[in-house]
C-alpha cells in the first residue's frame, strides 16, 4: 500500500469532492432538523504526520464537543463532527429546551442528544458517500466527548498509527446564518480506505 | 529560566537544570516522566501506543522507540544518563491514559489508555524503577509540565481544573 504522502493532487481533489457532497448532505439534515440555512465551507483536504494531529483543529487549547463513529465496510474510515462549545449551548436549546445546560456537565439527555445530532449528520454525509461511490459505508453507534479538540481528534486516529505515518482528513466546516451554530464535518479514512475511496472515484471519473 | 521543550507525539526528551519539559494534548497516550532527584535530570517520553511487537514493523515503518510504551523507557534512561542521571535513583510519573470515547455496549479489547499504562508500569517494574504518583485514567483528556529543577510535575485539564503530582 502507498503511504498516505504519495497521493496525487488529481487523487486529493477526487476526495475533496466527495466531502462537498458528503458535508453538503449533512448541512441539508442539519438545516431541516434546526429550521435555518447552514452554510458549508469548501473542504480541505489534508495529509498530515500523525505526530501533528493534536495541533489540528485549534490544538489542545481549544474545547469542542466531538461526536465520534467508526466506519465499516468497503471504505474504513473515522467520521466526527465537531461542535464549538457555544454551538453546543444552543443546538441543546433547541433540541432540549430545558434550562442551564453547560457543556462541561452535559447530563445523559444532553450527551445523548449531541449522540444523536452526530449520528444524523454522519449517516446523512455516509449515505451521500456510499450512493456515490456504489460501496457499503456502514457507521457504528457514536461516542461524544467534550475536552480539548487536539485530543479528541488524535484518539480518534490513535489505531490507525500502527499501520501509517500519516493521516489524511477532509474536513468541511459548517455555520448557521444566525444561530451561533458552527463546527466541522470530518472524514478519515484508513490508509486501506483512502484507497478504496479513490479506485471508486477513478472509476466514476472515467480515468 | 532554562529550557522549555515541547515533547510530541512518539518523542523524547531529557533536561537538566532549570528548564521544563511539557506533553500537551494526552488523551490515551501516557507521559512518561523520569525524574533523577540526586542529579536534578528529567526525562519524558510521550508514548503512544502499547507495544512495538505489532504490524508495524511488517508494514516497514521505521521503529521509533518513543511511540510505544514497551521500547520509550530504555533508551530515555541512556540519555539522561548522558547527563548525569543514575538509574538507581530514578523515579518515575505518569499521566494519560485515558478512554476518551466510550461506545454504548461491551467493548471487547481494554482501551489503548489502558493497554498504554499497563505497560508502561511492566517497563518500569522490571527496570527497578519506582513510580511515586500518577494521574491516569478516566475520560480527560491532559497537559502536563516536568521541572527539571525539582521534578514537580503540573498537570492540566481542559475542564476539570489542574494538580501538582
Amino acid at each position: 500500500m502507498r503511504d498516505l504522502m504519495h497521493l496525487q493532487e488529481i487523487e486529493l481533489d477526487a476526495l475533496r469532492e466527495l466531502g462537498n457532497i458528503g458535508a453538503g448532505n449533512a448541512a441539508t439534515a442539519l438545516s431541516k432538523m434546526l429550521g435555518e440555512p447552514i452554510t458549508i465551507s469548501v473542504p480541505e483536504v489534508k495529509v498530515v504526520p500523525m505526530e501533528a494531529v493534536p495541533e489540528l483543529l485549534g490544538g489542545p487549547d481549544r474545547v469542542m464537543a466531538g461526536i465520534y463513529m467508526k466506519v465499516f465496510g468497503d471504505a474504513p474510515c473515522k467520521l466526527l463532527c465537531f461542535f464549538s462549545e457555544e454551538s453546543v449551548q444552543s443546538l441543546l436549546d433547541l433540541l432540549l429546551p430545558a434550562a442551564g445546560v453547560r457543556p462541561e456537565g452535559l447530563d445523559e439527555n444532553a450527551q445523548s442528544a449531541l449522540k444523536e445530532l452526530g449520528n444524523i449528520l454522519g449517516c446523512a454525509y455516509l449515505n451521500a458517500a456510499a450512493k456515490l461511490l456504489n460501496l457499503s459505508m456502514i457507521p457504528s453507534v457514536p461516542a461524544l466527548a467534550v475536552d480539548m479538540v487536539g485530543v479528541i481528534m488524535s484518539e480518534a486516529v490513535l489505531d490507525m498509527a500502527e499501520n501509517s505515518r500519516h493521516v489524511i482528513f477532509i474536513e468541511a466546516r459548517f455555520e448557521g446564518r444566525s444561530d451561533p451554530v458552527d463546527g466541522s464535518i470530518l472524514l478519515v479514512p484508513e490508509a486501506e480506505g483512502a484507497e478504496a475511496l479513490i479506485a471508486r472515484l477513478h472509476v466514476l471519473t472515467g480515468g | 529560566m532554562g529550557h522549555t521543550l515541547k515533547v510530541g507525539m512518539g518523542d523524547m526528551a531529557v533536561l537538566s537544570g532549570d528548564g521544563m519539559l511539557s506533553c500537551h494534548g494526552l488523551g490515551s497516550c501516557v507521559a512518561l516522566a523520569v525524574y533523577d532527584p540526586m542529579a536534578k535530570v528529567a526525562g519524558l517520553a510521550h508514548v503512544m501506543l502499547p507495544t512495538s511487537k505489532s504490524a508495524t514493523r511488517a508494514h516497514g515503518i521505521e521503529l521509533e522507540p518513543g511511540r510505544y510504551a514497551d521500547t520509550a523507557l530504555k533508551p530515555l534512561l541512556e540519555r539522561m544518563a548522558h547527563l548525569g542521571a543514575k538509574k538507581q535513583a530514578c523515579r518515575a510519573k505518569l499521566v494519560g491514559a485515558a478512554t476518551m470515547f466510550r461506545f454504548a455496549g461491551k467493548d471487547p479489547q481494554s482501551s489503548i489508555g489502558d493497554r498504554n499504562l499497563q505497560a508502561v508500569l511492566e517497563s518500569l517494574g522490571s527496570a527497578g524503577i519506582p513510580v511515586l504518583g500518577q494521574v491516569t485514567g478516566g475520560s480527560v483528556g491532559r497537559s502536563m509540565e516536568l521541572y527539571a529543577s525539582d521534578g514537580r510535575i503540573l498537570v492540566t485539564t481542559a475542564l476539570h481544573g489542574a494538580v501538582v503530582l
